[in-house]
């Protein structure tokens, strides 16, 4: 027998091989990374399990590291998808020109304390109070500045602990965010927030005695929890686990001087007066928004998506992947939104999305 | 061929009577005004598209300022800084190198301030950082500052006495219509390049033009004038020669007698910048300097009604910037009411041009001022009105003001400081007028939401009032009137510290 095999043999070898590889290609499961906010995280977790039925084929990973190491690990290439509360900078945006920052849903983000005596009560609180909170200015409960917006309360006197979130968190771009636009007007104090600290992912906070630091928003509202007198901002998607643990959620003045809860009236009322100015990049912030009966602190939640994937299967997964959690027979369902206190994408703003996912390839 | 013969007189006779003196025909017939040499015409065109590019460019980093702020996370502390680098580099300017024109020539400063301009000009468009970003600001404000007296003197020294007003003025002018021009293309930019890096593209569009100018610059004589104050009697001969040329030739030959040096300390002066608050310049440094200072309060004044003259005429800005395209905007929205001002000036110093040499510029320095006032007290009357009727007043008495101050002191304070001074120090003289006056504005510019907040709009405005009176009054009690003076004799006679009457 001749060591070497005749042409047809080799040829016939070749074919297995390749229908092999191909057959191996087709039954490997495709995994798409997903890590960043820790706000979308409890519906993001959600999405995936019921996407799962729909394309057992795609495997997603989830992780709950943060906003800004969510729009880090995007940018780098680490994560297929990067999630965030606060969309990229201008600059972040100008050195990454392939990454889409696609809006999934509407969130919001309360101001939580825990005050013993007032369990079960209400807090009213606002823009200037919370800077100078945060500033060390104002550091009683009963200080005057908050008992002049909580007429007939019965405030403690006792030291407010400021609780921060340590990590790069979307939920400080929006909380910091709201500290600047309040304090923007001339009755925002002498120094407006904007002018000392301004508003990003992480800021340097002022330093206040016996301020302390949380990580994620779970951290957060166990801090606050476990620390009579703190006050913090939460994500809405914990608000539950905020009122099981006691805590006041605090009505907030809005831009237009009313105290309110983040109710689905209140922050589809935000959401409708400020969508419209959604630019196509979908960069755009929502505090603060204007109109009586608007919450301050709504925000779109993020996917941060380069649009160059490394081949058509990847970019398809995760288009299909994307459109579907922003349909409102997918993941903008109510089913979905309601328990974690999202409200669905607009018509407008999920066909831009659309747009923008389209782009992926 | 130039006629060597000359008569005693001719002997005497200064550069600013040769440029001043209306050409004869052989036949006798005598031009009824004096016609601009190709020189002269050269020599105003490169000083007027200085004051336009100036005006180009600072009304290109008010617009650039919020998307560079943005770009390098300027925070309000530091763009106040930002305005300091460039008042810093305007007192630098004006001080020291609009001084050093005395010494080094107006025409080596002429060209060494637009090289500075430009290549800082250009720098700017490559700005990475908030250090950078100051240091070209201020590189441009030393510019800024130096041409406040050289381009007067390089003008007013090369041309008739008769139209120095309205040829001074007119470049002045320019510098608004830089501004008009600036609104265009920063407009432009921001319809074309609609992002953070738009004012690169702005700076950018000034750089290639600026250069032309800066190479025109060499191509000039130096003021005859400056060189026979120096003693250099045959290098102002030569350069006088240069600026005079005509076909037919007149003056046919140019003979000036040597002159002691102001170096000398005899005839028309020259010597330090103390010598300015000497018994021998003090009513010339002060009728330059203080209503200045007075009208500049005033412009500050006004301004707190800016907003709402804008908000009225060309709409809100967004009520927070929310987005990149907020932020454009409001840059579109920012260029459009700069433009709708800027021609409101534009008319109060056409009006200037046109009357300057006729009715004098102390009497229009002095009616500015009333008119000024008058507008700051019809805007006062807003502070207890509602509605129409006190979107009316203030309207009424901006424009009122806008109108007077550029007819008068805006317009008047420049001429007048670059023509009380004799030519050996007119550079010193000019330049610490323009820095005085800066002085001035940087401390109202601090003091007056300090002021705003403990007395009032009203009462800071019937203080303005009151500081509009007083530069009526002070221009009135040190007056020197120049319109149509020879510069030689303004010197002559702001040596003997007498006021000069109009010859014109």
């Amino acid at each position: 027998m001749s060591r070497h095999l005749t042409p047809r043999i080799r040829w016939a070898g070749y074919v297995v091989v390749a229908a092999a590889a191909f057959a191996t290609a087709q039954s490997a499961p495709l995994t798409i990374a997903e890590s960043g906010s820790t706000l979308i995280y409890p519906v993001f977790q959600k999405w995936v399990e019921a996407y799962a039925k729909s394309d057992p084929a795609l495997r997603i990973t989830v992780a709950a590291t943060g906003s800004g190491a969510g729009i880090a690990q995007a940018v780098a290439g680490h994560v297929q998808i990067g999630t965030s509360d606060a969309y990229m900078s201008d600059n972040q945006a100008m050195a990454s020109p392939d990454i889409l920052n696609i809006p999934l849903a509407i969130s919001a983000q309360t101001v939580d304390a825990n005050i013993p005596e007032l369990r079960g009560g209400t807090l009213k609180l606002s823009g200037p109070v919370l800077a100078d909170i945060y500033s060390g200015k104002i550091r009683s409960w009963d200080a005057a500045p908050i008992a002049e917006i909580n007429r007939g309360v019965s405030l403690p006197h006792h030291a407010i602990v400021p609780v921060r979130r340590a990590e790069g968190a979307g939920d400080t771009f929006i909380f910091t965010q709201y500290l600047t636009f309040s304090t923007e007007s001339p009755d925002g104090g002498t120094q407006s927030w904007g002018d000392t600290v301004g508003y990003s992912t992480t800021v340097k906070w002022p330093p206040v005695s016996g301020a302390l630091t949380a990580t994620g928003n779970e951290g957060m509202v166990q801090t606050i929890a476990h620390t009579p007198y703190a006050l913090g901002y939460v994500g809405a998607s914990f608000e539950d686990e905020a009122s099981q643990a006691g805590l006041i959620t605090a009505m907030l003045r809005n831009q237009a001087g009313n105290f309110l809860l983040p109710t689905p009236a209140t922050v589809s009322n935000a959401a409708s007066e400020l969508t419209p100015r959604t630019p196509a990049d979908e960069r755009l912030t929502l505090v603060l928004a204007p109109g009586a009966n608007s919450y301050p602190l709504i925000n779109y939640e993020y996917a941060v998506v380069s649009d160059k994937q490394p081949n058509a299967q990847s970019a398809g997964a995760i288009s299909n992947f994307l459109l579907w959690c922003i349909s409102p027979q997918g993941g903008n369902a109510s089913s979905f939104l309601d328990p974690v206190h999202f409200i669905p994408l607009p018509t407008s703003i999920r066909a831009r999305s659309e747009i923008q996912i389209a782009r992926i390839q | 061929m130039p006629d060597v013969s000359h008569s005693k007189s001719e002997q005497v006779r200064t550069v600013q009577d040769y440029i001043d003196e209306g050409p004869i025909w052989p036949d006798g017939t005598r031009l009824p005004s004096v016609p601009m040499t190709q020189m002269q015409r050269l020599i105003w065109m490169l000083a007027a598209a200085g004051k336009f590019f100036e005006g180009f460019v600072v009304f290109m980093t008010g617009v650039a300022l919020p998307l560079i702020a943005r770009q390098f996370g300027i925070s309000p502390t530091q763009k106040g800084m930002v305005a300091a680098a460039s008042l810093a580099g305007i007192l630098v300017g004006a001080l020291g190198l609009g001084s050093l024109s005395d010494t080094f020539g107006r025409k080596s400063m002429f060209v060494v301030e637009m090289i500075i301009f430009t290549a800082f000009l250009a720098a700017a468009v490559f700005c990475t950082s908030f250090v950078s970003l100051i240091i070209c600001l201020f590189g441009l404000g030393i510019a800024l500052g130096c041409d406040y007296p050289t381009a007067h003197m390089i003008i007013s020294e090369n041309i008739p006495s008769t139209s120095r007003g309205k040829l001074v003025l007119g470049a002045f002018a320019f510098q608004a219509v830089g501004a008009l021009g600036g609104a265009a293309v920063g407009y432009a930019v921001l319809m074309a390049v609609p992002n953070l890096d738009a004012w690169r593209w702005m700076y950018a569009t000034a750089v290639v033009p600026a250069l032309l100018v800066t190479v025109g610059r060499f191509f000039i004589t130096e003021s005859a004038n400056w060189l026979h104050t120096r003693g250099n009697t045959e290098r102002a001969t030569e350069a006088a020669r240069k600026l005079l040329v005509r076909t037919p030739q007149y003056p046919r030959n140019i003979v000036l007698a040597p002159r002691p040096t102001a170096a000398s300390g005899h005839g028309h002066g020259g010597g330090s910048f103390l010598s300015l608050f000497g018994r021998r310049y003090r009513r010339a440094t002060i009728l330059a300097s203080v209503p200045w200072f007075l009208q500049d309060l005033g412009t500050y004044g006004i301004g707190i009604f800016t907003p709402t003259i804008l908000a009225t005429a060309i709409g809100h800005k967004a009520e927070h910037v929310r987005s990149l395209t907020d932020l454009i905007a409001n840059e579109r929205l920012a260029a459009r009411g700069d433009a709708m001002i800027t021609t409101l000036l534009i008319i109060g110093i056409v009006c200037a041009v046109l009357l300057a040499d006729k009715l004098g510029r102390i009497r229009l320095q002095i009616i500015g001022f009333i008119g000024c006032a008058v507008g700051l007290f019809i805007a006062s009357l807003s502070v207890d009105a509602a509605g129409s009727l006190k979107i009316a007043l203030i309207f009424t008495g901006f424009m009122l003001f806008d109108f007077m101050t550029n007819l008068g002191p805006n317009a008047q304070t420049y001429l007048l400081a670059g023509e009380v001074f004799p030519t050996a120090i007119r550079g010193k003289g000019a330049g610490f007028a323009a820095a005085f006056a800066k002085i001035g504005a940087v401390m109202t510019a601090f003091l007056f939401p300090i002021l705003l907040a403990t007395i009032g709009t009203r009462f800071l405005l019937y203080g303005l009032i009151v500081a509009f009176v007083l530069g009526a009054i002070v221009t009135w009690f040190f007056r020197i009137e120049t319109t149509g003076v020879n510069l030689d004799r303004i010197g002559e006679e702001a040596n003997e510290g007498a006021p000069t009457t109009a010859a014109a």
